[in-house]
């Protein structure tokens, strides 16, 4: 039986750095691997679709004809299927999170590498 | 190693029997699952003592109400209840009976559905 | 005669992080008899099997429950290979074995820090919590994951651990068990945990058996049972395993065990980093289950066995999952235990079943 045996560990707290970070004020760290969000390059992209059938969630959307690849950053769930497997290993994931917004929205990245907000 | 796989089919009429046989070798209940066939409902009751692991099963057509095991082994009910609720089987003398209260499910017998 | 009584405890109550509701009939400050009732968050995932093929619904099945995500991926993926006679690649095994070893250690602190919080113990609480950040630090860096991994898949994992990498998580791991032995001597010495444990649900080893008790609550009650002796994936690589088993019963036994398998956990994975083989991490997927194909799994998670069912019907989608958590199986002893226990006490006792209500209610 023995009583305070923390008393040891919360003094070395006491003149230690916290263990919490002070975000927003510091940027988070993310590692190589951390999942954020989908993106595409539309120069290497080929639109063959298969990220679409991959998805689990049903986010992403490629229109051929139209030459448009879209990806609702709300639905996805982070899940790599697209980026492992794209044949041109044009998706990859980016670890910074979807920024917040008031309404959901959809990223439509076009072939003529112009970028429009939907 | 691999995993056991022992699936052994019966007559609804043997379940009785049977349970009391592993209740009396010292076996605990696993699990119960129902999985919906034509004509019914399989009933899949699986019992293990430490590594082995025997699965009884057998089909039953819901017009009759399964005699409970929960007065054998206790932690029955919860897997009772749940299997009434999901998939419609009655089951007689469940030691804690909820009725058809243990889940709030929006269509009845969710599980006994195949169009979703 | 003592007036009787019936207090509603739950669904939201302190001590529980889901809902989970009991009737407690009292008399006087004593627990007579104790109804539960769980269906508050019932989601019919496993319906959902009939909505995703069998590779997408390791994405559900890992979505279960926060706390053994990767438990319940792996126990899914080792079902339907099982199902479809898939051999796993050795070095896969082990990074499985890996990532599910860390989740138990990050499990176990975490209701550590949860029964420290029940008992009114906020640093111990703190410093529990603060250690098993380090623990979802490790996973972020291996998967990119904190909570849902995405790691495992049917035919093996979906990413490879360097060899430099597992000897840091080593590395990492030595020096949280430093500090980790501070707060186990809290747990196993301190005066203020052990009256608040001590002698708290009662349960003798042949009433665990007749309830059918799993998992640590069962061995903390003097029952040798743990699926990791059967030596299933990489297990069978160990030297000598042996569960950790107490034979007091009560709340202090089940304290204890789950504190020492976090250090069990740890010796688990420094072994299995220095016998990991090299080799290919997974495996192509073809064909679908066969029609008929029955197939059962189990698996010890940080709460206990786990047991998954599953059924092919020839195509893409299952015709049946089902997983059987710990906690359904635990709720029938946990009932038992709060019988004839003083009111105050129920709080703790709920708690160390470690009760899981999303992956029980799935």
């Amino acid at each position: 039986m023995s009583s305070f045996g923390l008393a040891k560990m919360s003094l070395r707290n006491l003149f230690r750095k916290p263990a919490t970070k002070g975000y927003p004020a510091v940027p988070a760290v993310f590692t190589e691997r951390s999942k954020g969000t989908v993106r595409n390059d539309m120069d290497t992209c080929i639109l063959c679709g298969i990220c679409q059938k991959r998805c689990p969630t049903n986010a992403i959307v490629v229109d051929k004809p139209g030459g448009t690849w879209t990806v609702n950053d709300f639905d996805c769930i982070q899940c790599l299927s697209c980026v492992r497997s794209c044949p041109k290993k044009s998706l990859t994931m980016d670890p910074q999170y979807a920024a917040p917004a008031g309404e959901m929205s959809a990223v439509t990245l076009c072939k003529t590498n112009e970028d429009a907000q939907e | 190693m691999d995993k056991p796989q022992v699936f052994i089919d019966i007559k609804p009429s043997e379940l009785a029997e049977r349970v009391q046989d592993y209740c009396e070798r010292g076996w605990r209940f696993v699990n119960l699952c129902g999985v919906t066939v034509e004509g019914g409902v399989e009933l899949i009751y699986s019992f293990s003592d430490g590594y082995p692991l025997e699965n009884l099963r057998f089909v039953t057509d819901l017009s009759e109400p399964i005699d409970s095991v929960s007065t054998r082994f206790p932690n029955a009910f919860f897997f009772e209840n749940e299997t009434h609720d999901l998939f419609g089987v009655q089951f007689a003398g469940i030691s804690i009976d909820f009725d058809g209260e243990f889940y709030t499910v929006s269509i009845p017998e969710p599980m006994r559905r195949h169009d979703g | 005669m003592a007036e009787r009584s019936v207090i509603p405890f739950g669904p939201q109550h302190p001590v529980l992080p889901e809902p989970l509701h009991l009737d407690l009939i009292i008399e006087d400050e004593r627990v007579v008899e104790a109804i539960p009732q769980v269906g508050f968050v019932h989601r019919g995932l496993e319906k959902l099997v009939e909505k995703k093929d069998f590779q997408q619904f390791v994405l559900v099945a890992e979505r279960i429950c926060g706390i053994c995500s990767f438990g319940h991926s792996l126990g899914y993926c080792e079902t339907v290979e099982a199902l479809m006679g898939i051999e796993v690649p050795r070095r896969a095994e082990f990074l499985r074995v890996i990532w599910h070893e860390l989740s138990r250690i990050h499990s176990h602190l975490l209701w550590l820090g949860l029964l420290a919080d029940a008992f009114g113990f906020e640093n111990l609480f703190m410093q529990c919590w603060r250690l098993r950040e380090r623990v979802l630090d490790i996973f972020e860096a291996t998967t990119g994951g904190r909570v849902i991994l995405t790691a495992c898949k049917v035919g093996g994992v979906e990413q490879d651990i360097e060899n430099s990498e597992l000897a840091a998580i080593v590395e990492d791991l030595n020096g949280m068990r430093a500090e980790y032995d501070e707060l186990l001597r809290v747990f196993l010495k301190d005066r203020s945990v052990k009256s608040r444990l001590v002698g708290v649900g009662h349960l003798t080893k042949q009433q665990a058996r007749e309830f059918a008790c799993v998992g640590p609550f069962a061995r903390a009650s003097g029952i040798e049972e743990d699926m990791r002796l059967f030596g299933f994936g990489a297990y069978d690589a160990l030297a000598d395993f042996q569960p950790i088993v107490s034979s007091d019963g009560d709340g202090y036994a089940r304290c204890e065990v789950r504190a020492r398998e976090v250090l069990a956990s740890i010796d688990l994975i420094a072994e299995l980093v220095e016998k990991i083989p090299d080799g290919p991490f997974d495996q192509k997927v073809k064909g679908a289950p066969a029609k008929g194909s029955y197939a059962v799994s189990r698996l010890e998670q940080p709460r206990g066995e786990c047991f998954y069912f599953a059924r092919g019907n020839g195509t893409k989608f299952l015709e049946r999952f089902r997983i059987r958590t710990p906690t359904s199986q635990n709720i029938a002893g946990m009932v038992h235990t709060l019988q004839g226990c003083e009111l105050a006490d129920v709080p703790l006792n709920v708690l160390t079943i470690d009760p899981c209500i999303s992956c029980t209610e799935r």
